[in-house]
């Protein structure tokens, strides 16, 4: 095994070019990561969200040493169309939805999200406020529910099925009228 | 032609015809995409033959709602599963708030489904990897299943079984399990990807459909776990819910990432319908239970559209 064992590079690329966007686990977990960050400075933000990243990549696709692997980045990585988009987006804080950075980084395998969806990332991942967000106290109704009035209706396959059982017992009370006659 | 219900401000997740009037609807939605931000449930009245789609209720939650499913025993009572971890008992006769409120799961809940059989339980499934079975009149749940290994989608009662469930899962399995025991009785790798979303065939036991993120639908059979009976491809992108037919065994609808619903015949493989009129992420479908040629859908596009596809006129 160890003779088709990747390089380091190669690991790296398969971790930065992993499909983060469309892996469910990963964006329920980024959900309350971004959710713990709330509030903090938009560096911080961006940096929870890569080692999020990691975390999850090692833990459940491929584990690797993260610290070499910022060395290599900071060594200018693989100057792929990707790594020069990350590092812009280390300037430009305003690009650090971690959709749109996923979107960037892989092909059109993707489902495109909708724009206003990249926007509230973009809100989330900069601690912005999310406008519209209301309160809503966690009662119970006042009243008392209402009792059924109604008996459960046959559903269309147990009305078949119903059908099917009268079809052959009157068939077979036929048979039985036919054999007496 | 379709009729079109706006849920505007609220992205549509989930939707279920009701199991007593042909005319209602429910429909489970999450601002913001689910992401963050509240839910509301939309009880709908659709008017045939014109399809004309009235606002008879709705019910807003702090957190984003995933799923409903109607009380298959009280024709006003419906259950939803929150992004938040709570499921909620509403009662459409009361205003404003549930009429009951459990919070057991640690995660998302992102299916809840009502004993077809028995009528006396639901289940729900989890993004905590468990799945939980519940009484309306008990304060807590009955019973935890524990066994897949990743977030649970999705958990469906056999139409068939008091006993009987599958499950799906992001660990690419389908799991059958018994209430009587704690651990499944079958286990089967389904796909190559997660498996967002199951049904029952309604009309041929053991008969289950799975539909994944790697953009398939399959047909199993679950006497037969080691091959699917069928695979069903034409979805560009992940899918993500897939509901048999009630009237008929050989019927899925399925919807996509790709913002289409689909319709397959499942005993030729042929897909039979496409709806491409969404805009967005198609999610929910269902049958109307007695208006045998009815369906309706809901989409990420803040819409519900309600129709009589082609292939079944």
């Amino acid at each position: 095994m160890s003779a088709s064992e990747p390089t380091q590079e190669q690991i790296y690329a398969q971790f930065e070019s992993y499909n983060f966007d469309n892996d469910a686990t990963f964006q329920t977990g980024l959900k309350s990561i971004l959710n713990n960050n709330l509030g903090k400075t938009e560096k911080d933000q961006e940096d929870a969200v890569r080692n999020a990243k990691f975390f999850y990549y090692s833990r459940f696709v491929r584990n690797f040493d993260y610290q070499q692997y910022l060395a290599w980045r900071a060594a200018g990585g693989s100057g792929s169309a990707q790594e020069t988009h990350e590092i812009q987006d280390e300037q430009q804080t305003t690009e650090a939805a971690p959709v749109q950075e996923a979107e960037s980084s892989s092909s059109d395998a993707n489902p495109s999200y909708p724009k206003s969806f990249q926007e509230i990332c973009e809100l989330i991942a900069s601690g912005k406020p999310i406008p519209g967000i209301r309160q809503i106290p966690n009662n119970l109704a006042e009243g008392t529910p209402s009792a059924p009035k109604l008996a459960p209706k046959p559903k269309p396959w147990e009305r078949a099925t119903q059908t099917q059982q009268a079809a052959a017992s009157s068939t077979s009370q036929a048979s039985v009228a036919e054999a007496s006659s | 032609m379709f009729a079109t219900h706006r849920t505007t401000g609220y992205n549509g997740y989930a939707l279920q015809w009701s199991p007593f009037f042909e005319h209602k609807l429910a429909v489970a939605t999450a601002s913001n995409f689910g992401l963050v931000g509240n839910g509301r449930l939309h009880i709908l009245n659709v008017s045939a033959p014109e399809a004309q789609i009235g606002v008879e209720r709705v019910f807003d939650t702090q957190d984003g709602l995933f799923d409903v499913c109607w009380s298959e025993v009280n024709e006003n009572q419906l259950v939803t599963a929150s992004g938040d971890g709570s499921i909620k008992l509403w009662d459409t006769t009361l205003a404003d708030f549930p009429i009951q409120n459990w919070h057991e799961h640690q995660r998302e809940v992102f299916s809840v489904n009502w004993n077809l059989v028995r009528k006396d339980s639901f289940l729900s499934a989890s993004w905590d990897n468990t799945i939980k079975l519940w009484s309306q009149n008990s304060p807590s749940s009955l019973q935890t299943f524990k066994g897949h290994s990743h977030c649970v989608y999705s958990a469906m009662w056999s139409p068939h079984s008091p006993t009987l469930f599958a499950s799906c899962s992001g660990d690419h399995t389908v799991k059958l399990w018994d209430t009587n025991s704690p651990a499944p009785v079958q286990t089967i790798l389904a796909h190559g990807n997660e498996v967002l979303s199951l049904d029952w065939n309604k009309y041929q036991d053991h008969t289950v459909v799975t539909g994944s993120v790697d953009h398939t639908i399959k047909v199993w059979d679950l006497r037969r776990p080691d091959r699917e009976l069928n695979c069903l491809r034409g979805h560009e992108y992940a899918v993500r819910k897939v509901k048999c037919s009630p009237h008929s065994g050989s019927l899925v609808a399925s919807t996509s990432y790709d913002m289409t619903m689909r319709i397959w015949d499942i005993t030729t493989g042929d897909m039979i319908e496409i709806h491409d009129a969404h805009t967005e992420f198609v999610l929910g479908v269902d049958f109307n239970l007695y208006r045998d040629r009815e369906i309706a859908t809901c989409a990420w596009d803040e819409s519900v559209h309600v129709f009589q596809p082609r292939c079944l006129m």
